[in-house]
C-alpha cells in the first residue's frame, strides 16, 4: 500500500539575528542600520513514512522542530531541501488541490470567524470546500451528535470556552471528510473532560472514517490514548519512530510495585527481596518498590512478595511516558546505539 | 468557485457590523475635512482674487476638492497595509493557505468591501445632503449620464487599483517583518501625486510625472470624469490606463506573493 505521508530528508532553516554575547555601543548603533543574520536548522535530514489510516503521534520538546515539520506537512512552509509527499501531493506546489484533502488545527490559532455564529463559519467552511448542502447537512448532524456542537452553532465563537471553541475548530477542519489530518496541540489549555471529548471523537474519526492523523502534544496522556505509533524528535533530528509499546519496553528500566500486606509470613526472605530491590516508601503495612527490570523479571518479584507476605492488595506501576521521554532526551545516544 | 469568494465577502460585511465606532468616527471626520477644505480654498480663492486655479473655477474646484475627500474616505491604505501585515507578520496567513483558495482572490474580497462601502456610502451621502450643501452658501458640479456611468466605471478601477498598490506594500512584510512604518510616507507621496491636496494640473511639473506614475490614475483620471473636465474618447482612454496599470501592479503582487510564501516562516506556533 502506498504510503499517506513520505517525508524524506527534509531540512528547514530558518534566518535569525545573529548573536552577539557582549555588544559594543559601536555594535548597537551599527544594529540599527544593519543586522547580521545566521542560519539555523530547525530540521536536519528528517524522514519518515505514515501508512493510510495511521494514528501518529509526533513528540518532541519546545523547538525540536514539530510545528515546523506540521507546517511542512501542510504546505504553509516551504521546505529548505528534501521531499514532502502527501497522499501523492506536493503540498507546495499542489497547494490549492491539495487542501481540498487535508485538515488541520493548530492549538494556538483560530480557524473560525471570530465575529459570526459558528454555523455561518461552517457555511463559509461549506462553500470553501464546495460541498453541496446534503453533504454539509449530515456532517453537521453528525458532529453535532459526537462532539455535541448543535447548542454552540448559533453563538458567535468570541462568546464561547475554550473547550467548545476547539470542538467546533475540530468540527470545522473535519468538515469536509479530510483524509489526512494534522493536529498541533489541539487539547492545549483544555480541561480534562474537555480533553476526553476531543480524544473520543479523533479516535473515532480515525476508526469510522480510515483518516491518518499526525498529533503533536506536549500531554502525553494524548499519546497514549490516541496513538499507536510515535515518532519522536530533538533538535530537528528523530530519535525514535516505533511504537509505543516498543518504546516502553526498551525504554523502561524501572517498574513500582506497591502492595499492601497483613503479616510477613518469612523474614529471610523478605530480606533478600528487599536487596533485589530499592525500597521507596514503607508506611505500616504499605511498601513501594521499585524493580530494575533488566536486571530482575517482574512476575517473579511479584511470586517472592506472594510468598514471603500474606498480600491483601499488589499493583505494578510504569513511570509515565513523560517520564520515560524525559529520561530518552537525557540519554538520547541510548536510541540511536 | 467564485461562491466562495463572494461568502467570504459577505462574510466581511457581516464583521464590518463590528466597527460602527469607526464607520461613523470616519464620517464624522469627513465631515470635519471636508469644512476645512472648503473653507481654506474658498479664502484662497477670495485673497488671491484669482477666477481659477489649477485650470478649474471655484465651483469646480470646490467640487473637486469635496469629491477628493469623499473618494478617498474609501481608499484605506492603512486597514489594507494592516490586514496583509496582521496576515503575515502574526502569521495568521497560516489558517488560509491550509485552504482550497486563491490567497490573492481571498484577500481581495477581504479588503473590497471596505473600499466599495465607504465610497459609495460617501457619494450617496453627498448626494442625499446636496440640499444643505446649498443652504451653506457652495454647490456641488453633478455630471451628466453617460459622465457618471464613465465616472463609477472609473471609480471602481481606482478603487481596485489603490487596494492592490497598498497590498503590495503589505506584502513587503514578508520581507521587512513591519511595514507599518513607511505608510504614512508612502501615503503621502501617493496623495501628492494622485491629486489628493491639489489638483496635478497646477504645476506643468506635478502634471508630467504623475503622469509616469501610477497614482494620478487612483484619483484624478475619476475626478476629471465626473466634472466632465475630458472628452468621453479620452475618459475611455484614461480606464484603459486605469486596467493597463491594474494588470501591472497584480502581476507584481502575484510574483511578491509567491516570493514571500517561500520565505514565510509563520510565527506563533
Amino acid at each position: 500500500m502506498e504510503n499517506a505521508i513520505e517525508v524524506k530528508n527534509l531540512c528547514k532553516t530558518f534566518k535569525v539575528p545573529a548573536k552577539n554575547k557582549k555588544p559594543t555601543i559601536i555594535d548597537k548603533i551599527i544594529s540599527i542600520f544593519y543586522r547580521k543574520w545566521e542560519n539555523v536548522d530547525i530540521l536536519k535530514s528528517l524522514s519518515f513514512s505514515v501508512k493510510p489510516g495511521e494514528f501518529v503521534g509526533y513528540v518532541g520538546k519546545n523547538g525540536a522542530g514539530k510545528s515546523t515539520t506540521i507546517k511542512c506537512l501542510a504546505g504553509i512552509l516551504t521546505p529548505t531541501s528534501g521531499s514532502v509527499r502527501v497522499i501523492g501531493f506536493n503540498p507546495i506546489k499542489d497547494r490549492y488541490k491539495y487542501t481540498y484533502n487535508i485538515g488541520a488545527v493548530f492549538g494556538q490559532r483560530r480557524l473560525l470567524e471570530y465575529h459570526i455564529p459558528v454555523k455561518d463559519s461552517l457555511e463559509i467552511f461549506k462553500e470553501i470546500y464546495e460541498l453541496s448542502d446534503k453533504e454539509f447537512k449530515e456532517r453537521i448532524k453528525y458532529f453535532s451528535k459526537i462532539l455535541k456542537i448543535d447548542k454552540l452553532l448559533h453563538i458567535p465563537v468570541r462568546k464561547l470556552s475554550l473547550g467548545e471553541r476547539m470542538r467546533c475548530e475540530i468540527a470545522a477542519a473535519l468538515l469536509h471528510k479530510p483524509k489526512v489530518v494534522f493536529l498541533d496541540e489541539p487539547t492545549i489549555g483544555l480541561d480534562a473532560i474537555a480533553k476526553e471529548e476531543i480524544r473520543n471523537f479523533l479516535k473515532r474519526i480515525n476508526r469510522e472514517e480510515k483518516t491518518t492523523i499526525i498529533l503533536t502534544t506536549h500531554d502525553m496522556d494524548d499519546i497514549e490514548e490516541m496513538c499507536e505509533r510515535i515518532i519522536l524528535i530533538d533538535n530537528g533530528e528523530k530519535l525514535y519512530d516505533g511504537s509505543l509499546y516498543k518504546l516502553k519496553e526498551k525504554f523502561i528500566r524501572w517498574k513500582a510495585l506497591e502492595f499492601e500486606f497483613i503479616r510477613i509470613k518469612d523474614k529471610k526472605s523478605f530480606e533478600r527481596l528487599l536487596k533485589k530491590t530499592i525500597l521507596r516508601e514503607r508506611r505500616g503495612n504499605y511498601i513501594r518498590l521499585n524493580v530494575d527490570r533488566r536486571k530482575y523479571n517482574i512476575p517473579e518479584i511479584v511470586s517472592e512478595i506472594m510468598e514471603c507476605c500474606e498480600v491483601t492488595d499488589l499493583t505494578i506501576k510504569e513511570p509515565r511516558l513523560e517520564v520515560i521521554i524525559k529520561e530518552i532526551y537525557k540519554d538520547s545516544g541510548k536510541l540511536n546505539g | 468557485m467564485a461562491v466562495k469568494y463572494l461568502k467570504l465577502f459577505q462574510t466581511e460585511f457581516r464583521n464590518l457590523n463590528e466597527y460602527k465606532l469607526d464607520f461613523f468616527s470616519r464620517f464624522a471626520r469627513l465631515f470635519v475635512d471636508i469644512l476645512i477644505t472648503v473653507m481654506i480654498w474658498s479664502a484662497i480663492f477670495a485673497v488671491t482674487g484669482k477666477s481659477e486655479i489649477a485650470g478649474l473655477d471655484k465651483y469646480y474646484f470646490i467640487s473637486y476638492m469635496i469629491l477628493t475627500r469623499i473618494i478617498t474616505m474609501g481608499m484605506g491604505s492603512w486597514k489594507t497595509v494592516e490586514t496583509i501585515e496582521q496576515l503575515i507578520f502574526y502569521g495568521d496567513l497560516s489558517s488560509y493557505i491550509i485552504k482550497p483558495l486563491n490567497i490573492n482572490l481571498f484577500i481581495f474580497s477581504k479588503l473590497m468591501l471596505h473600499y466599495l462601502f465607504y465610497s459609495v456610502f460617501g457619494i450617496i451621502i453627498l448626494l442625499a445632503s446636496l440640499p444643505i450643501i446649498n443652504i451653506l452658501g457652495f454647490s456641488i458640479f453633478i455630471p451628466s449620464g453617460i459622465y457618471w456611468i464613465l465616472f463609477l466605471i472609473s471609480l471602481f478601477l481606482a478603487l481596485v487599483m489603490h487596494m492592490i498598490f497598498y497590498y503590495g506594500i503589505g506584502l513587503l512584510t514578508f520581507w521587512f517583518g513591519r511595514v507599518w512604518s513607511i505608510i504614512s510616507g508612502v501615503e503621502m507621496i501617493e496623495r501628492f501625486f494622485s491629486g489628493y491636496f491639489v489638483p496635478i494640473t497646477i504645476s506643468p511639473t506635478l502634471a508630467f510625472i504623475s503622469g509616469i506614475l501610477p497614482f494620478k490614475y487612483m484619483l484624478t483620471t475619476s475626478l476629471m470624469i465626473y466634472l466632465e473636465k475630458i472628452t468621453i474618447i479620452s475618459a475611455i482612454s484614461q480606464i484603459g490606463m486605469q486596467l493597463a496599470w491594474i494588470i501591472i501592479l497584480y502581476a507584481i503582487i502575484c510574483l511578491m506573493l509567491k516570493k514571500g510564501l517561500e520565505k514565510f516562516d509563520s510565527q506563533g506556533g
